[in-house]
């Protein structure tokens, strides 16, 4: 498990520093070269997808998505532990159905030819990725429900507000 | 309009229930949509509001701003500006407390969170206060109130959002953003005279220094200075988009904490890992948000809405007077960003049809959410600074916030009453 939480935190990190270092090549060039960065924009928006997507499984895994704390529940007491299991698996659901939609976008984005205009790359590639990360999100989604039900006392890793 | 009614019902019962924001929203918005429209189109719906909600070009300042505020904050950059505010502000009677809201204004103008300048203002304000005799009711409250500038003051990642949302100019909003903001300074330091005025035992005097000391202090804040001045200054001059500027701003930060030695490598790339987390927990309320906004534009709420409206009689006063009501009592039991995303798509049309501004409209959103931020029961900001301070009573906190609301209220009805104070500086640069 820890290995997969690594590899998908370093491939967040990675997305996130690609992004910031495409923007800023990309205003430097402009302003120095007055030559723009190639498909700079192309990168940047792949790369927040990338950074995104990739987070999603973690996030999924850690029970790591943003909620409220305003219903004070017993800690690692059974309605707490029905209340986030519920959310992981409802995660699970909404996930399984995007990879189902991002592996129907794919199929039609290669069959279409569909490319990114400057990278030249098919679509069908991010749309892969989408469901790679959707299958991912799910499968850590579950993990995350079952763990609810089978560890003794239940860490709070949400970033609660 | 039932359906819509439930499906906020719905919504908020799933999200006080602790379910995740973006889930709560996708899941009430999807079962809404296939209740309607069946699976297929509801599912491309969601395939389609994944994409733009992860993959938008103007979406990327989000991150940016994140990494930007997250690095000068690991590097330690809010102790200096509480320092260097305390020395100025300490022979004042409650000058600590008014040097944190000082420290948190100052903090705002390179963090766009309101919570993560709560929670870095915390570690560094309070302990001080502490020591110097401060009652916990007045500096966790200063602290709490000052983080909410973090929001308003440029950059802010909820205009971001505002921005995205409403196609509004970006650059506009930080301009707008930025009286108000000081004008917030102002009025929070009132609320301290008055609470040490009532009650001067709550803030015991503590001794100065001299000036040589406190323009020396000046010194370590200038990565502050310089930030600020390149990521608003390129924006304002035209040089830079929201977007290059945030990437400048977080590049240029990643070299501070470089240079700054107070983090290891290893610190850094925690950090940059943490606010890609952070960011994509922002998209994933984005993408949940959108999924329920797209029912809701099914069910045709907004007409339902500007007929009650024509019918009901009630002025464009009214409305925005209605309209920040809502806000406040919304922002008591919901997270800030996620109830402008489910709130704006309904009000800004209604809201626009009335002839106002969308600039000044996004100004009042943005201070009608920072009041929620401080109201009791969820005041998020009050959560974050109890989780990192120990032994701080909840009450305290409570009764300690009510002159600080009172006068966010006052500043609200002045951005209604003026909105000429908010669109003196974006018209000025724009």
């Amino acid at each position: 498990m820890r290995i997969v939480e690594w590899i998908l935190s370093l491939w967040v990190g990675v997305s996130l520093t690609i992004l910031m270092l495409v923007v800023f090549i990309d205003v430097f060039m402009r302003n120095v070269f007055d030559s723009p960065l190639s498909a700079g924009t192309e990168i940047t928006e792949l790369s927040m997808a990338a950074m995104a997507f990739g987070a999603f499984p973690l996030l999924a895994l850690r029970s790591g998505h943003i909620s409220v704390e305003l219903i004070p529940f017993k800690p690692g007491g059974w309605v707490e532990r029905f209340v986030q299991a519920g959310g992981s698996i409802l995660t699970a659901v909404i996930f399984g159905l995007l990879a189902w939609q991002a592996w129907v976008f794919s199929g039609r984005a290669a069959r279409s030819g569909e490319e990114f205009s400057q990278l030249g790359l098919n679509w069908s590639f991010v749309y892969d990725m989408i469901l790679a990360c959707s299958v991912a999100t799910v499968i850590g989604a579950l993990v995350a429900a079952v763990l609810e039900f089978t560890r003794k006392a239940p860490e709070h890793r949400d970033t609660q507000v | 309009m039932i359906s819509a009614i439930l499906a906020f019902a719905g919504a908020l019962a799933l999200i006080m229930m602790r379910f995740p924001i973006a889930i709560a929203l996708a899941g009430v918005g999807l079962f809404g949509l296939y209740m309607n429209m069946g699976l297929v189109p509801s599912r491309t719906m969601l395939g389609m509001a994944a994409q733009s909600s992860t993959m938008g070009y103007s979406l990327s300042v989000l991150p940016l701003f994140v990494l930007m505020g997250n690095l000068v904050a690991g590097a330690g950059i809010s102790g200096s500006l509480f320092h260097s505010a305390q020395l100025f502000l300490s022979r004042r009677k409650g000058g600590l407390a008014m040097a944190s809201i000082v420290a948190s204004g100052a903090f705002g103008a390179i963090c766009g969170s309101s919570v993560a300048t709560a929670a870095t203002m915390s570690r560094v304000a309070l302990p001080p206060m502490r020591k110097f005799g401060y009652a916990d009711r007045l500096s966790a409250a200063s602290v709490a109130a000052g983080g909410t500038l973090g929001i308003l003051i440029p950059p802010s990642v909820i205009m971001v959002v505002y921005a995205v949302t409403t196609q509004s100019h970006i650059g506009m909003l930080f301009a707008a953003g930025l009286v108000p903001g000081l004008i917030g300074i102002v009025l929070y330091i009132v609320a301290i005279k008055w609470v040490v005025w009532r009650r001067p035992e709550t803030a015991p005097q503590v001794e100065a220094v001299g000036w040589r000391e406190r323009f020396g202090s000046l010194s370590a804040i200038w990565p502050v200075i310089l930030l600020f001045g390149l990521v608003m200054g390129g924006i304002y001059t035209g040089q830079f988009t929201a977007t290059e500027a945030a990437g400048i701003g977080a590049f240029g930060a990643l070299i501070f904490a470089i240079f700054s030695r107070k983090l290891t490598f290893k610190q850094i790339w925690v950090i940059i890992i943490d606010s890609g987390l952070v960011s994509a927990s922002l998209f994933a309320i984005l993408f949940g948000a959108s999924m329920f906004v797209e029912f809701l534009n099914l069910t045709g709420v907004h007409s339902y809405l500007e007929t009650f409206i024509n019918d009901s009689g009630l002025s464009p006063t009214g409305v925005i007077i209605s309209i920040i009501v809502i806000y406040i009592i919304l922002g008591c039991v919901l997270e800030s960003i996620s109830m402008m995303l489910i709130t704006v798509p309904i009000l800004f049309p209604v809201v626009i049809a009335l002839g106002y501004d969308p600039i000044w409209f996004g100004i009042l959103v943005v201070v009608a959410s920072e009041i929620g931020l401080i109201t009791p029961p969820i005041g998020i900001n009050l959560f974050v600074i109890r989780s990192s301070v120990p032994n701080l009573k909840m009450g305290d906190m409570f009764r300690g916030i009510v002159p600080f609301v009172a006068v966010d209220i006052v500043r609200i009805a002045i951005i209604a009453i003026f909105p000429g104070l908010v669109m003196w500086l974006p018209q000025l640069l724009f």
